[in-house]
Parts: C-alpha cells; structure tokens; sequence
C-alpha cells in the first residue's frame, strides 16, 4: 500500500520521545523551529497512569506475577528487568508484536518503553559525569578510539542539564567522577556510614552518595520528594526528571509542536543531494503507514531502535560507509556483587520514607597513580548498593512456629548491604546488530537480530568485582556474604549504546562530534547510539548532555543554511 | 496528520498540577485492572483450588504458624484465602505439592492418633507440627514430605500475613496508604558510634 502522505513539511521531525528526544525538541521548539515528534509508544497521562502508591495489599496476589494478567504475559523479555512488573507492564514494550532474535548461543535482554516519554518514565535515574578516563581512554590504554571531544567540550552542557532536571549529589573532588550542579544530598543509613568509613580507614577508598535525578528541594516548580520508594511507576509529585513532565512541556508551551504517538518509524526517507526528507511509520492503531516529510531528522528511538530504523532505510544500512552501523555495541557489566548480614545492625529500624537512591563507589583502579593499576583488565567499574533492613521477611530462617515465632519475627530486623558491579564493557566491532533475514514484528517490519557476548577483559573484571566486593564486607564485619559471579546478557544494564559511534574521520566513525551523520547532513542520531566507549557510569545524564550541545549546533546550522 | 495533539491537556496537567495535598486522601488505584477485580470480589470465601475441608485444614495450619496474638493473626488476614487464590493460579506440580502436603498431614494424623487432624485437640496438632518444623534439624525420612510441606507453608504464610492490609498496619504498625515522609538517614557525628 501506499504510504498516506502529510502534506507539512516540519522543520525537524524527531523519533522518541524520551530523554534525549525531549531535548533536542526542547532545544529546536524553543529557537522557532517547527517540530514533529512521533513516538512508538502509547500516549500517556500521568493522572491515570502513574501508580506510585500502590501497595502490595492494593493488588489480588500482593504485586507477584499474575498469569492472568496478559499484559504482563505479553511482556516475557521485558519482565527481566525489576522495574517491570504486575503494576506497571503497561509501561514496557509488547515483546509479541515487537520480536527480536539472538544469534546462536547469544543471549541479549533488550528493555524497551512503550508510552510517551520512554524510557524516562521508568529509568533509575542514576546521574553520573562520565570523565577524560573515558573520553580519552583509547589514549590511555592504547585500545579502541578516544572520543572526538573531551571532558572540557561536555563540561557546560552537562552544568545545563543538572540544573534543569535537578540532581541531587554531594562534591566529592575526585578526577574519575566529575562533580556537578548538585541539590543537597540525600543521606547515608548508618550501616552505610560504616561502610564509608571502613573503605576510608581500610581501602584508601572514596564513597558517595548516590547521584541521582530526584527533586530534594523544590526546584524549577516542582515538588521535592516525598520518598515513598518506586519511582519506576511514576511520581504524581514530578519530583524525578522524566521527559513528560519537564521538557516536553516546555516543547508544547512554545505552540511548534505536534506530537503523535503510536508512530513506529520504518525508515528514514531520501531525496536528492544525500539528504534525507523525512521518515516513513505505521501508525500502530490504524495499521496504516504514513509519510512524515521534514527538513532535518533526528532519531532519538533509543541505541537500538535509531540503529534499525537506519539499517532499514537503505541495503546494507543508511549512510553506512564506514561498516560502523550496529557494530561496537556496548552496555555495563551487570547482576554480578556481593551481599552480606551486617549484624552490627541486627535490629535497627528501617525508616518509613524509601529513599531511591543507594551509595556510589567510584571506580577505583587502573587511574593515573600506578599503585592503582590491576593487570588482568583494562578500565574499571564502580559499585551501587546499599543497606536494606528486613522487617519480616527474615523470618524464614528464624526456626519454629507460633506465637513466640511471630513476637520473635516482628521484633527483630535484618541489615544486609549489598555491592553490585556496574563495569565497563569494552566496544568490539563483533559485538553487533543486524536485521534478522526472516523475521518481521507485527506491521512487517524487519527486526533485529542480536550477535553480542562478553570478551576476557569483562570477564576478569567480574572475578575482581567479586574478590574486592567480598574484601570490602568482610572489613565491615559483614557475615553470611553470598555473590553473584554470573554476568546477566548484554543489554541487562539497559545501557546498551555505541551502534553508530561518533568520531573525526567519517572511514572510522558514523556520526561526527555533534551526533550527525558524516555523509547525511541533515540527519542526526541523538540518543546513544554515538558513545565511542561507554565508562563504567550510567549513561542518560551525558546523552542529555550529548543532545543539548548538539541540537544548539543544529540549530546554528540550520538557521545559516547548512542542513539543506 | 492522523492525530492531532491529544497531549496538551495531559502535559498541562504535568506541569504542577499534582501536589502534597493529593496525596493523603489517595484513593486505591482503580486503574489497574488486578485492584478493580480484587476489590469487586465479597468477603465470604469459597476455595478456588482446595476442597472446603481442606481450606479449612490450611487456615488452621497458617493460623498455627502466626496465630493471633497482641497483634491479628493469619486467618485475620486471611492467609488462607491467599495461599489458596495462588495455588489456584500455579502450575500442576505445585498444585499437588501443596493438596499432597495436607493429605500427607491428615494421613500423619491418623497413623497417630487414628483420626484427621482437624478433630484432634490444640496440644495434639501442635506437637505433630513441632515434628515437622525446622526446629529440628534432620528429620528421619518418614518425616521428610510433611517437613517440606510445612517449610513451604510457612514461606507462604509469612508473606501472606505482613504483605496484607492487617499485616502491615497492626502487625508492622504501617500506616494503610502511603504518606508523606523525609529520610533522615544517619544522624551520628563522625567517629560516634552506628551500633
């Protein structure tokens, strides 16, 4: 059938509505241009759905998967991840009507939102600055490619997003973990005061607080908040940076924008000169498929989702000459820690408010000083965890039965605290996605087909993640320690980035320093798809960051001609 | 264009309209399709999975386990009705762990004190559970089902009991909806003592 065509033509269309999205349509709206943004997910409205406050009482079977509940059947891939459950499913993509396939032997979990502002909605919200140690590691290591800026080129646009989002954090002062524009911290347990104390006296070791995108005073209007713990089903407070409630407000104040959703991009449409026209998508509730015809294009679906649009745009891949294209993918070591019974806290009582964030220990070798240089990997990884206080559910290894049981399970607590790796993983051009030959997700469309495993570097920095997690509990006079020493797939971080990396010369790299294509003028990739390699911090605070600067330089061109 | 915006109003509302005061009048979330369903259901029980008799037979085992004290107990909470809406909902093999463990605890009974369990005295059926209980570290081999049975049981009435309405708020002295809060966190001075 033929495409319906609009007949508009925006200045800029943007694909995804999600953290990145937001800003580059924040950025372009705001300096007159005038935007479509499409997004694959469903609408949303934060007044039905956001569901924060449900209880486990609130719910038939206390918030444990429900087979009856078919969209949480719907959803097998997605509900690998913790925040995907019998409350918020909805929130997650469709993994019947949006298949992937796996090589071989491969595994890979690939987490995908399904509402208006994406995975935003749902995220962790850790918010780390990435430093030279990653920008230029290449150059320090000797593997791989540094990326075509530096910490200094990020450093303000990094200052603009704090600002605006609101991230809380303490100054640390340290090299590997810039500082940024913080709100006051959020606090320590006691159990992780002793922590941080056990790593200074013992380790010569830094921690932090976690850094992290919630509201701990009113800030640009919105509420601080009100910790009540699972941030991943909403905040009816706005007290979390998510993309519905903050920039893409901000993009429909400005009156130049349209945003549709449930619009999957196929591909990106070419006219002549090398430049792109628009994109073709399926409006998924007519099943109809349209023509969005635009000046400059902007795909912010997320790393993997912009690199399938792109691979199904043209043979071999849109703009594809430097074989870049779905190569070099890269998430963090994940699932992989250690855990163990602080009885020095053994009945401590647990506060009622949940604080969302846990502590940060930076990573800690392979820096400049050579005292810190580990020989069996190269780069790092740093930890987040915490204390958690049981009030019940250590009661299954409390012996008996009866009433005394009962008085002995409500009267006493449990303090655990819990390391968990996050590592870098290094980029491998054979770590890579392709369009699967055969299978198509619901509307036709060719689906990717994942080729990614974990190298010898991921894997001796597994077996250290858990020799110095265990150093460290032990010091603290941690008992019962337990470890997790299998890796989960790629793609279990939700960190999945590096698809179409960015970089200088357009032989080595798909995008150049402002996320734009080498050979395609006017289309840009502004999510993570351009990470060259990606540290060991999360990653959504430097693709904001990323998509600031780079739309500012978007609109530059723009206004002088150059994307036409 | 297929759609016009239909965020506007959504986004608008986004932007503030949702403050402290909403909070503490919060409703339960109707929206979700498990809550409506729960809270159209009545009070009165009739098993889903088990025999009347052996619901019965549960809810006192679950009560045993955590009976009522200062504080409710499991058949306040309804433990049973939970423990068999769930087992209603698992797989074959599970189902007939959990009917099996009851028949098992019937058949205990009876080779005993030549009758079920239920008509046997509170001191009786106490002492058979105490046989099977982790109490005990090794249980002789005749003893090895019932003791799994009653493990499992008490895994299920732990969580049961302190993730219900009754549970939480008069076991644990949680409020019943969420409220407002700060975190402290540690107030110690530095070299004072966590402990």
């Amino acid at each position: 059938m033929k495409p319906t065509s609009d007949t508009k033509t925006y200045d800029a269309v943007v694909v995804g509505s999600g953290a990145t999205g937001g800003w580059a349509a924040k950025v372009l709206t705001e300096a007159g241009m005038d935007v479509l943004m499409l997004e694959a997910g469903r609408a949303f409205d934060p007044a039905t759905d956001f569901r924060e406050h449900t209880l486990p009482h609130d719910m038939e079977l206390r918030g444990r998967p429900d087979p009856r509940n078919e969209l949480l059947q719907r959803r097998h891939r997605q509900s690998y991840c913790y925040a995907c459950t019998q409350v918020n499913a909805d929130f997650f993509i469709d993994d019947v009507d949006n298949p992937y396939t796996e090589a071989p032997g491969t595994h890979f979990n690939w987490i995908q939102g399904n509402v208006v502002g994406g995975r935003s909605i749902m995220w962790a919200r850790q918010s780390y600055r990435m430093s030279d140690y990653d920008f230029k590691a290449a150059s320090l290591d000797g593997y791989g490619m540094d990326w075509p800026i530096g910490y200094a080129d990020l450093a303000p646009y990094y200052d603009r997003v704090e600002r605006y989002i609101g991230v809380n954090g303490r100054k640390e002062g340290l090299e590997i973990l810039p500082d940024g524009e913080f709100l006051p911290p959020m606090a320590f347990t006691c159990g992780e005061a002793m922590l941080k104390e056990t790593l200074a006296e013992n380790f010569n070791r830094p921690m932090t607080i976690g850094r992290n995108a919630v509201l701990t005073r009113r800030h640009n209007g919105r509420d601080m908040c009100h910790y009540c713990g699972p941030c991943h089903y909403g905040c009816r407070t706005n007290s979390y940076f998510n993309s519905p409630q903050t920039t893409l407000v901000d993009c429909e104040a400005t009156g130049r924008f349209t945003l549709v959703p449930d619009a999957a991009v196929i591909k990106v449409d070419m006219k002549a000169g090398d430049l792109a026209s628009g994109v073709t998508y399926v409006d998924k509730t007519s099943h109809l498929t349209r023509e969005a015809k635009a000046d400059v294009v902007v795909l912010c679906a997320s790393t993997l989702a912009s690199t399938r649009i792109l691979l199904n745009s043209a043979e071999g891949g849109l703009a594809n000459e430097s074989d870049c294209l779905g190569r070099y993918v890269m998430d963090h070591i994940y699932a992989t820690g250690v855990r163990g019974v602080l009885e020095a806290r053994a009945g401590a009582q647990p506060e009622r408010a949940n604080r969302p964030n846990g502590i940060y220990i930076p990573r800690f070798q392979n820096l400049k000083d050579p005292a810190t240089k580990n020989p069996n990997f190269i780069r790092g990884y740093g930890y987040q965890g915490g204390e958690n206080i049981t009030t019940w559910q250590h009661g299954n290894g409390i012996p008996g039965f009866g009433a005394d049981f009962k008085r002995m399970v409500e009267s006493s607590t449990v303090s655990t605290i819990g390391l968990g790796g996050f590592g870098e993983i290094l980029p491998r051009p054979e770590n890579r996605v392709t369009l699967d030959p055969e299978a198509t997700d619901k509307w036709g469309v060719p689906v990717l087909q994942m080729n990614c495993t974990l190298g010898g570097n991921e894997y001796a920095m597994v077996q250290d993640i858990i020799a110095e997690g265990r150093a460290m509990l032990e010091a603290l006079g941690c008992t019962n320690i337990t470890q997790n020493t299998e890796p989960a797939p790629l793609g279990s971080g939700i960190h999945e980035v590096g698809t179409a990396r960015m970089g200088d010369d357009p032989k080595t790299s798909y995008l150049n320093q402002y996320q734009q294509s080498h050979t395609v003028k006017n289309l840009f990739v502004m999510d993570g798809s351009c990470y060259v390699s990606i540290g060991c911090v999360n990653p959504t605070l430097t693709m904001m960051s990323l998509a600031l600067r780079s739309s500012e330089y978007l609109v530059d061109q723009h206004k002088r001609g150059e994307l036409a | 264009m297929s759609k016009p915006t239909t965020r506007r109003k959504v986004l608008a509302a986004g932007a503030g309209a949702f403050g402290y005061a909403t909070l503490q009048a919060e409703p339960i979330r109707a929206a979700i399709p498990a809550v409506a369903a729960y809270q159209a259901e009545g009070s009165g029980w009739t098993p889903r999975l088990l025999t009347p008799a052996q619901g019965e037979l549960l809810a006192t085992l679950c009560e045993h386990i955590l009976p009522r004290t200062d504080t409710p107990g499991a058949r306040d909470a309804g433990v049973h009705e939970f423990i068999d809406l769930e087992l209603s909902l698992a797989d074959g093999d599970e189902q007939l762990q959990a009917t099996g463990g009851l028949d098992w605890i019937d058949r205990r009974a009876e080779e005993l004190h030549g009758s079920s369990f239920l008509p046997l005295d509170a001191a009786r059926q106490l002492d058979m559970l105490r046989e099977i209980s982790d109490e005990h570290g090794d249980h002789p081999s005749e003893l090895l089902a019932g003791a799994a049975f009653f493990s499992d049981l008490k895994r299920r009435t732990l969580f049961a009991f302190y993730t219900s309405k009754v549970g939480r708020t008069e076991a644990l002295g949680l409020p019943d909806r969420v409220r407002v809060e700060r975190f402290r966190g540690c107030q110690h001075e530095p070299g004072e003592s966590h402990v």
